[in-house]
């Protein structure tokens, strides 16, 4: 599904990531954890398309497709997701005319007809449910006024939408109360299934809890310096991150 | 910027406008940028520099709809049937504190305005729409007066085009409770130059709304002067300017709060591609009578391309103490981090440019009549791409 050879990115000529190495396969949850500005947020933005980093060596292949030569909006055309650690709020444009562009626009590029309103909105109707998102907010510029936890969970409703293949959860659980936390996992986990897979980055092993990840990897200073199953992530909760960065450097 | 002419020798903006509304002074060339300095009575003394000259207008076209009971005249067939409001009208042009551009058109008004006339109570659900005098020889000058008597209330559309050159005066007479929305539709080609005067005068509780859809045009200048004579009268100005390369839009207002309680609104937006000016210098003016006004003042610029230039000039004089009044200005490009939002969930580049652009002008959007809102969001689109 996502193989990452060797990536070295930076950012106005600062090295970020230094040679990260990362496979994921179909219907695998991988969650990246790690200290702060280890890069994990990098790693999402570079997967997702942001031109802001510039990418030095290496490659990041999608399915058998170099995802460097697409353009962010044909890398979510082509199943690819981030929901944001800071979603964007933006004035003046409506979640339904945001949503139903987005929708519209991926299929133009599968070369399929706008979808009709009687299913987008139905369509709406199943995956706000889902995620318990206020109806309401449906009518709403894209993200303004909403709670942290509105962002979040709005995240996760756009995720639903677009059905994506690979889906990047940047911290998708910072901010949140565990209440908000469960119904984001849930939805989450209800849109996991065999053929697609999550790339979770989060800070604690609380998320994990919730979703269940096949993997755990831990990022610093550029690169991925363990890897485990879902232990690794209890033991980083007990025991934080220098004894792993000391066995690392050594 | 570069300047070989000393007549440009200034040491800041107020500097240029005195200067300008002087008599004699050369003007500015119309791709440079200090046109916006100066003042629409300046530009008319330049244009017609004997005080008596009567310009030769030429008449705007009767309206194809046009409900009973409303009068679409010449002046001087309204002051024949004695027009209730009318003298008034007159009366009130012929002040001698009235600013240049009014002044120069007071010959021309005497003899050739056209008037729109509603009676009272008279409430048209219909706009009237009217279109703009056919240019002679490309220059198209016309002067309407817009009288509506107590309780009439109705929409007027103005579409108006500027291939060569464009000037316009309208005077608005609001009588009390009395309520008008103008709809104004102004794109110029490249080359053309486009000139105005707005003068509206309100009474008691009457109401007026002039949005405007400015783009296109070597150099447009429009002057807007509202008189809240009448307690408790309401007005709101919504502009919105396009500016795309090598045009320059600049709008003044004069908001002129005279009376109690009443309460104003500019809301203004501005684009500029490259090498396009867009300015707006905004003035509310609250008489030490005028207490519990509220006076509020909004503009906000979008440069989209390098090289395009926004400015914004609020200006608040204020002698009442009892008042509210605000004024923001605000100025930025598009915002980058929407931009990959608006990326990363599927939508092209040039979408999410057309999205953003889109809701930046919503609000101002809305206030346009429903006939010209699509034609407005097309032309801006186009325009774009």
């Amino acid at each position: 599904m996502l193989e990452i050879k060797n990536l070295h990115a930076s950012i106005d000529g600062k090295p970020i990531l230094k040679g990260l190495n990362l496979s994921v396969k179909a219907g695998e949850v991988h969650a990246i954890m790690g200290p702060n500005g280890s890069g994990k947020s990098t790693l999402a933005s570079i997967i997702a398309g942001n031109e802001a980093y510039e990418i030095t060596e290496g490659e990041i292949l999608f399915q058998g497709v170099s995802l460097l030569d697409l353009q962010p909006h044909e890398r979510a055309a082509a199943g690819v997701f981030l929901a944001f650690q800071y979603p964007v709020e933006i004035p003046g444009v409506s979640m339904m005319n945001f949503m139903k562009t987005a929708i519209n626009e991926i299929r133009a590029q599968k070369g399929l007809d706008p979808m009709e309103a009687a299913a987008f909105l139905k369509l709406v109707r199943e995956k706000q449910a889902l995620v318990e998102l206020d109806a309401k907010l449906a009518n709403r510029s894209v993200n303004q006024g909403f709670s942290g936890g509105e962002k979040k969970r709005n995240e996760v409703f756009q995720m639903a939408m677009l059905d994506p293949q690979l889906a990047v959860l940047d911290e998708t659980d910072s901010g949140l109360d565990i209440d908000a936390l469960r119904i984001v996992a849930e939805g989450v986990n209800a849109l996991r299934n065999p053929k697609n897979s999550f790339l979770v980055i989060t800070h604690y092993q609380r998320l994990l809890d919730y979703i269940i990840p096949d993997v755990v990897h831990v990022l610093a200073n550029g690169k991925i310096i363990k890897t485990g199953n879902k232990d690794l992530a209890l033991e980083l909760e007990a025991k934080g991150y220098d004894w792993i960065l000391d066995t690392a450097q050594a | 910027m570069e300047n070989n002419n000393p007549v440009l020798d200034f040491k800041g903006p107020a500097d240029r406008t005195r200067h300008w509304s002087g008599l004699g002074a050369d003007l500015p060339n119309l791709k440079q940028e200090e046109w916006k300095y100066v003042p629409v009575e300046a530009l008319m003394q330049h244009l017609y520099p004997q005080p008596d000259q009567a310009l030769s207008l030429n008449q705007r076209p009767s309206p194809e709809y046009l409900p009973q009971e409303i009068r679409f005249l010449s002046l001087e067939e309204a002051l024949t049937e004695k027009l209730p409001g009318i003298e008034q009208a007159l009366r009130y042009l012929n002040a001698a504190n009235l600013d240049g551009m009014a002044h120069r058109f007071r010959s021309a008004i005497a003899s050739q305005a056209t008037v729109l006339w509603i009676p009272k109570s008279k409430s048209a659900h219909e706009p009237i729409t009217l279109l703009p005098a056919q240019p002679n020889h490309g220059q198209a000058a016309d002067a309407l007066m817009v009288l509506m008597q107590a309780g009439a209330e109705i929409n007027l559309i103005l579409p108006e085009e500027a291939k060569s050159s464009r000037y316009s005066f309208l005077y608005v007479g609001l009588e009390p409770s009395a309520k008008l929305n103008v709809h104004r539709d102004l794109s110029g080609s490249d080359s053309a130059m486009a000139v105005s005067h707005i003068e509206a005068q309100l009474a008691d509780s009457a109401q007026f709304t002039l949005v405007q859809w400015l783009q296109g045009g070597a150099a447009q200048r429009h002057s807007i002067q509202v008189n809240l004579g009448g307690q408790q009268s309401v007005a709101r100005i919504t502009s919105l300017q396009f500016a795309k390369p090598s045009n320059q839009v600049h709008t003044w207002v004069n908001m002129v709060h005279q009376s109690p309680e009443a309460e104003s609104h500019q809301n203004i937006r501005q684009l500029a591609l490259n090498s396009g000016i867009s300015s707006f210098t905004g003035k509310i003016h609250v008489a030490l009578d005028a207490q519990k006004t509220q006076a509020y003042q909004h503009s906000a610029a979008m440069v989209l391309e390098e090289g395009g230039r926004t400015y914004h000039r609020p200006v608040l004089e204020i002698y009442a103490d009892d008042v509210k009044c605000s004024h923001g200005a605000t100025t930025g490009s598009l915002d980058e981090q929407a931009l990959f939002y608006l990326q990363a969930r599927g939508i092209s580049k040039q979408a999410a440019r057309r999205l953003l652009i889109e809701a930046f002008i919503e609000e101002c959007l809305h206030e346009f009549h429903a006939s010209l809102q699509d034609k407005v969001r097309r032309e801006l689109i186009q325009s774009l791409n």
